[in-house]
């Protein structure tokens, strides 16, 4: 461990976010920056499905008060501090946000808010907030690598409050032109806020990290520009760096390994479908199987969905799911309800579907859930037969919208037309959709912003 | 799990009265808010607070809380602020036990919250007593040299808590929503040695408050978190910050034993690990009338610790110089004072006072000195050797200091910035503070006008 601490990688990662310009990135980093400002604020527009948003909306007025920021859904602005808290908190609300699952980790969340209140505040162009998210982006997902959630998940760290603040303290900082000397503080202030816990497992307070992760950065960001100093070095200092304090010692050479050339935050994933990641796989295989064979549902006579051992061993025992929490583990439900009707989305898991006779019927007779030693927990075959005998098949090699089977900006489109559905007229839906398919080129992000304030209720939502 | 620390506390603090409060407990809660109040007046004097004032006014909001000494900031922007001001130049309360600042992170978001939701000092003493007590209790369950070990800095990791219990106690939150504010406090524990020597460490008890203000608030709204964030086996503080701690540590003589009396105060900034030397010297200097011109050469006995923070850093700008032994040394025995002008930077440049220092100032390790000690040797021209030998200092909860001389200490730290008349009724409503109907009260008496602060 001693070697490891001599190595100080604040500094060069600081340089690397504050010199970060849009000409940098290469062209698959660009389409792959938007697609995930796509997908992020399409998870936003479904947050009106989660129970919690409101109580937090109230929250977040409490705590931030009114003033010039966008608030997803409303047209009251808050604070930069209270919009950062609750556009967060949306982008996670209901758990189809990204990730970056070497880390368990959701990106978006923390930098997407705080980058985007800070350029409506001061007039930036899209160019200059894809870079800043890019550039957050990156710095959170090589921190990350960095601390080793390998070692410190099961210590019982939750990363997004621990590395989004990085990330958000990145973005800001790009959008405020730190020097490569205050953007290291930044980093410093940003570290000397991370927390958050697998204490809180099962409760909202989860998402809680992704937003307080958010403002955590825009704080380290913001006081940092004020030459405000902290530590040299808070990636790799021996007494309190964050690789000591909430691993043991990590990978610090992992955290500039390749940086400029290869751009770690293109194996961040979407996901297109709710539900647990390891349940992904499974889902991709049934709608390819769907795209590719339409079988008729009341024609199938068994399913068996094969997955690693280990996601055997954590998920069988969700065969009869009961709530919402557990209809999202349940590999028989989610198999059952995509076949069924053709799609997965978030009202396939409302309250009521647990208890839908025809669904838990071919549940309990139809899927069957095996274990199979060759596949990995990124993988997941399907085996189908039908009533008259034929047998259909799908395999998954990575579930969809994973580095190894990307989502393609159509599929980003159907989730975002999935999300946006009641929210707005069809003009509006299709307005938006185009300016966030093309930020980098917006000169302005008035547009944007009003029609994400714009937002409205969902009809019988 | 059979330990639950988090909800027992919870439970006690949310059914919490001024009537359940002894008579001395009252007392002392009202010395340390007196204290807190002066010490965050004298933190306009620090050279960070314009930076953090700075960060408060660019996360925007409605103006409506007071910044002690101050224009008005936002909800969240005076508590930064003023979590900031209260430890700007290291004057506020110490807990040793847990080398913790509990005020800035239990005082400024309570103010905030008493003053937005027009509560009674009565109301306020009882938060900040709960606020004090959680903070110290939980830190009793830390085993502090273990956390110490793996870097941690108790004021942002165990200060959350204080700001929220205080916060949850001012909204009345019924004993679950209280541990749950409890559970998103210690969601939000952070803050390492990693930044020693630089401001923010004490950006730790900024934050800190802001942590307490923020939990308290969105446990407000009925929001759910982890059950027992303290004792919990998978992301339980205690296992995660130290190495499994002493839950029933937290709980034990509740009501009966007030933990917050173990906090000390401080007359002198400067770090609280040098107040025992500050107290040799002074105590020398009446003594004996030490003459600088007579003295030939102090030595200063410190413990390993005190000595690794406190011995070899560089005293060229006020930040360090409050954290020097060798310059807090030199000063006082020239100026026979410990304030702030001793700090001030035409001070610090003396070149004279920084020979001295140099020539005839040696700080070492003593292995006979323990914890915050001090052993002060002053050989004098005359060829006598001078000693005194503190274990603790002026301040320490073994020798508290008296109400007068902390209205003294407000006094100093308002002379200049808040007018007699103002300073008088806010040392009259702090002293009352029981009796005073409203805390926007006081706070009228401790805020500058937006044109006066600009």
């Amino acid at each position: 461990m001693d070697n490891k601490a001599d190595i100080q990688p604040s500094a060069e990662l600081a340089a690397f976010a504050a010199g970060l310009d849009y000409d940098d990135l290469p062209a698959s980093t660009r389409e792959f920056a938007r697609n995930w400002f796509v997908d992020s604020i399409a998870s936003a527009l479904a947050s009106d499905l989660s129970d919690e948003t409101r109580r937090y909306a109230q929250f977040a007025r409490a705590a931030g008060g009114a003033g010039e920021a966008s608030v997803f859904g409303t047209n009251d602005r808050l604070s930069l501090i209270g919009a950062s808290l609750i556009n967060a908190y949306q982008i996670t609300a209901v758990t189809v946000c990204d990730t970056y699952v070497p880390a368990h980790v959701h990106i978006g969340p923390e930098i997407i808010p705080p980058a985007l209140a800070i350029a409506e505040r001061d007039g930036a162009n899209g160019r200059s907030l894809l870079t800043a998210i890019a550039a957050g982006a990156e710095v959170a997902v090589r921190v990350a690598a960095g601390i080793d959630y390998e070692v410190a998940g099961p210590m019982g760290w939750h990363f997004p409050g621990i590395v989004g603040p990085f990330g958000a303290a990145a973005a800001v900082g790009r959008l405020r032109g730190l020097t490569p000397l205050q953007m290291r503080n930044a980093f410093g202030l940003a570290g000397s806020q991370a927390a958050g816990t697998w204490a809180s497992w099962g409760t909202p307070t989860v998402k809680f990290h992704q937003s307080r992760g958010a403002v955590s950065g825009l704080l380290a960001g913001l006081l940092a520009e004020q030459d405000f100093t902290s530590s040299s070095e808070i990636l790799t200092h021996p007494d309190g760096g964050m690789l000591a304090a909430y691993s043991d010692g990590g990978r610090p050479d992992a955290i500039l390994d390749g940086i400029a050339e290869r751009y770690e935050l293109e194996r961040i994933s979407l996901r297109l479908w709710p539900g647990g990641t390891p349940l992904q796989p499974t889902l991709t295989a049934v709608f390819d199987l769907i795209t590719a064979e339409r079988p008729v549902f009341s024609e199938i006579e068994e399913v068996r969905v094969s997955v690693a051992r280990s996601v055997y061993d954590d998920h069988v025992r969700f065969a009869a799911p009961k709530g919402t929490f557990e209809l999202l583990l349940s590999f028989p439900f989610t198999v059952a309800s995509a076949l069924r009707d053709g799609r997965f989305w978030l009202d396939s898991i409302g309250p009521d579907r647990a208890a839908n006779p025809e669904l838990n019927q071919f549940m309990k007779e139809r899927v069957e859930l095996v274990a199979d030693a060759g596949l990995t927990r990124e993988q997941s075959a399907l085996d189908v037969r039908m009533k008259d005998g034929r047998t259909l098949g799908a395999r998954a090699g990575a579930a969809k919208g994973t580095p190894g089977n990307p989502a393609s900006l159509d599929d980003v489109q159907d989730k975002y037309a999935r999300c946006a559905a009641g929210r707005y007229s069809d003009a509006d839906a299709g307005e938006l959709l185009d300016l966030l398919t093309r930020i980098d080129e917006l000169e302005s992000l008035e547009r944007v912003l009003e029609l994400l304030r714009a937002a409205g209720p969902r009809p019988g939502g | 799990m059979t330990e639950q620390p988090t909800r027992e506390l919870a439970d006690f603090l949310s059914s919490l009265t001024y009537e359940a409060l002894p008579d001395h407990i009252r007392e002392r809660v009202t010395d340390i808010i007196l204290d807190t109040v002066a010490s965050a007046i004298a933190g306009r004097h620090g050279d960070e607070t314009r930076q953090v004032e700075a960060l408060a006014s660019a996360i925007g909001g409605p103006r409506s809380s007071t910044v002690i000494a101050a224009a008005p900031s936002s909800l969240a922007g005076a508590t930064l602020t003023n979590g900031y001001q209260v430890t700007a130049v290291t004057v506020c309360d110490i807990h040793r036990p847990t080398l913790c600042h509990v005020t800035p992170e239990v005082v400024p978001p309570a103010l905030a919250i008493a003053e937005e939701r027009g509560a009674s000092g009565r109301d306020f003493l009882v938060a900040v007593a709960a606020g004090l007590e959680a903070v110290v209790r939980v830190g009793a369950g830390m085993n502090y040299r273990a956390m110490r070990a793996r870097g941690w800095h108790s004021p942002g990791v165990i200060g959350p808590f204080g700001g929220a219990a205080a916060v949850a106690s001012l909204l009345g939150l019924d004993a679950e929503r209280f541990r749950n504010a409890l559970s998103l406090a210690g969601t939000q524990s952070a803050g390492t040695f990693a930044h020693w020597g630089t401001p923010t460490i004490k950006f730790h008890q900024s934050r800190g408050a802001l942590s307490g203000l923020m939990a308290g608030l969105l446990a407000e709204q009925g929001f759910p978190a982890g059950p027992e964030i303290l004792a919990a086996e998978t992301g339980g503080l205690f296992k995660l910050y130290s190495d499994g701690g002493n839950p029933a540590a937290v709980t034990a003589g509740l009501g009966e034993r007030w933990e917050l009396e173990t906090i000390s105060l401080r007359l002198w900034p400067a770090a609280s690990s040098i107040q025992s030397v500050i107290t040799a010297v002074l105590a020398l200097v009446e003594e004996h009338d030490l003459q600088p011109g007579n003295v030939t050469g102090i030595d200063v006995g410190l413990s390993r610790t005190v000595y690794d923070m406190h011995g070899t850093l560089p005293w060229n700008d006020k930040f360090r110089a409050l954290l020097s032994t060798p310059y807090v040394t030199g000063v006082v025995l020239h100026d026979r004072r410990c304030w702030l002008d001793q700090f001030a930077a035409e001070r610090i440049g003396d070149a004279a006072l920084d020979r001295f220092i140099r020539d005839r100032i040696a700080v070492a390790i003593d292995d006979s000195v323990e914890g915050t000690g001090a052993l002060v040797t002053v050989r004098t021209s005359d060829g006598r050797a001078l000693v005194d030998r503190r274990a603790y200092p002026r301040g320490d909860a073994a020798d508290p200091l008296t109400r007068d001389e902390i209205i003294a200490k407000f006094r100093d730290a308002a002379d200049g910035l808040i007018d007699r008349d103002a300073t008088d009724r806010a040392i009259e409503m702090l002293v009352g503070l029981a009796d005073v109907p409203k805390i926007s009260d006081l706070c009228a008496a401790l805020s500058r006008p937006m044109a006066r602060a600009a």
